[in-house]
């Protein structure tokens, strides 16, 4: 495992210098992704870029009703922030409940949404809340639906050259919650079985269903996918115990979990219903507390 | 573009300026040039956080840093904590409750309880718990552990333990 790591000073100096390579190079910020893969021999890097460095990419803060979150900002700063608190709390949900404390203090937002090992939890809960990605090459900057930026055959949404750079977020209606819930083997440092992201609008004080807004991760691998028929069943409605049940329905035969050494198809989904329930009633209480 | 590099690093208040191969982790710095015994390799990707230090005042897996990126930062290790004429509560409390059997964890964990004891002497065991998940013990079942931290975290309020 030998290399070279390419240190910049600042954005404007990496975007110059990976605009001159017509290979693909290696990122490195937290580490929690790349040292993994390069230990177990996935990764063979002749080059790694290192942006620890860049402190114009760390950074989180509200202006004129978006938030904008720095790619090198860490889940722990985000776990422990206050800017979430009662607005996008699947934020510091998921935050909160990703990996372990000492990687926590590493791993980087821009990682869990563009490393090609990471598990993107933090994608399915900032795809359900609707951000939107920055990113930035020598010549050009694109904002994009942050969904973009999911894996198809196992590439992701972004040319050579570019980078994403920060992440926006609709600062979400006052009558509305989100949450994030996993399960897994154990409840410290588990990859999850299943684990859910939900946004959902309220109209007050009928308790009509708005908006529902829900993804699901680690069904089949680890590319969040959206249960849309459910949601879209469930909106316009009274959220009533019978629209619960019935959506649940749904959602069961909605969804197409796989099998694997961890747990069964049918686990998964079953799991995946309860989740959906339980989310579903705290959203909704949370909004209705909140009116008060 | 470099393959060698040099760093300057404060490792228990200590100034070191290290010229360090690009593929070099901190985890192989600290232990390889420093000498600094206490930081373990367990499963060198993260999971058993046996490797753990504190790194700017945070706890973090020395297994996932290049030592590159380590550059103008202040570590803590184990050895940077207590002597043997002076030991810090929480050694002296590990002792006492036998919280170290194979002692392959304990330097992380003892770590980990400093950072959290530094923040909050009033903490739960669940919060322990917590705050330890990511370093493994396969021997104590850790409750040894928590009753280790929480008797450390008496001492530190000024109660008298032992």
């Amino acid at each position: 495992m030998k290399f070279d790591v390419f240190l910049p000073d600042s954005l404007s100096d990496l975007l110059r210098f990976i605009d001159r390579r017509r290979e693909e190079v290696s990122l490195i910020a937290g580490g929690t992704d790349l040292l993994p893969r390069l230990m177990r021999g996935q990764s063979r890097p002749k080059l790694v870029v290192d942006l620890s460095n860049l402190s114009e990419l760390d950074f989180m803060r509200k202006e004129n009703g978006i938030y904008r979150i720095g790619a090198l900002t860490r889940i722990s700063e985000l776990a422990d922030s206050r800017l979430f608190q009662d607005t996008c709390e699947a934020i510091r949900e998921v935050c909160q409940q990703l990996a372990s404390p000492p990687i926590r203090n590493l791993a980087t937002v821009g990682g869990n949404i563009t490393g090609p090992g990471s598990f993107r939890d933090v994608l399915s809960v900032l795809i359900c809340l609707g951000a939107k990605a920055v990113l930035k090459s020598r010549r050009r900057k694109r904002v994009l639906p942050i969904e973009n930026l999911l894996p198809k055959e196992g590439k992701i949404g972004m040319g050579l050259g570019e980078i994403l750079t920060e992440v926006h977020l609709q600062a979400p209606p006052r009558n509305s919650w989100s949450s994030f819930s996993k399960v897994g083997r154990r409840q410290g440092f588990a990859i999850p079985l299943v684990s859910s992201a939900m946004f959902l609008e309220l109209e007050l004080p009928s308790r009509r269903v708005k908006e529902l807004r829900l993804w699901f991760n680690h069904l089949r691998d680890s590319i969040p996918e959206k249960a849309e028929q459910t949601a879209a069943a469930v909106g316009g409605e009274l959220l009533s115990e019978s629209v619960v049940t019935k959506a649940s329905g749904m959602l069961s035969a909605e969804l197409r979990p796989s099998s694997d050494f961890k747990a069964s198809s049918e686990y998964r989904r079953r799991v995946a219903v309860r989740l959906f329930k339980d989310q579903l009633a705290h959203c909704a209480e949370m909004i209705v507390r909140r009116s008060r | 573009m470099m393959s060698r590099h040099l760093v300057v690093l404060n490792v228990n208040g200590k100034r070191r300026r290290l010229r360090v191969e690009s593929h070099e982790r901190l985890l192989d710095v600290l232990r390889n040039r420093l000498g600094l015994m206490s930081v373990k390799e367990g499963c060198g990707t993260g999971d058993c956080g046996a490797c753990v230090v504190i790194l700017n005042g945070r706890i973090v897996n020395s297994c996932l840093m290049l030592a590159v990126q380590a550059r103008n930062t202040k570590i803590q290790t184990l050895e940077g904590l207590g002597n043997e004429k002076k030991l810090h509560p929480l050694q002296k409390a590990f002792i006492r409750h036998s919280a170290a059997q194979c002692g392959y964890c304990t330097p992380a964990m003892i770590l980990t309880a400093k950072i959290l004891l530094e923040k909050n002497q009033k903490t739960s065991r669940e919060q322990i718990r917590n705050t330890i998940s990511g370093s493994l013990c396969r021997c104590t079942g850790y409750v040894k552990i928590v009753d280790a931290i929480q008797e450390a975290a008496a001492e530190m309020r000024g109660e008298t333990v032992g």
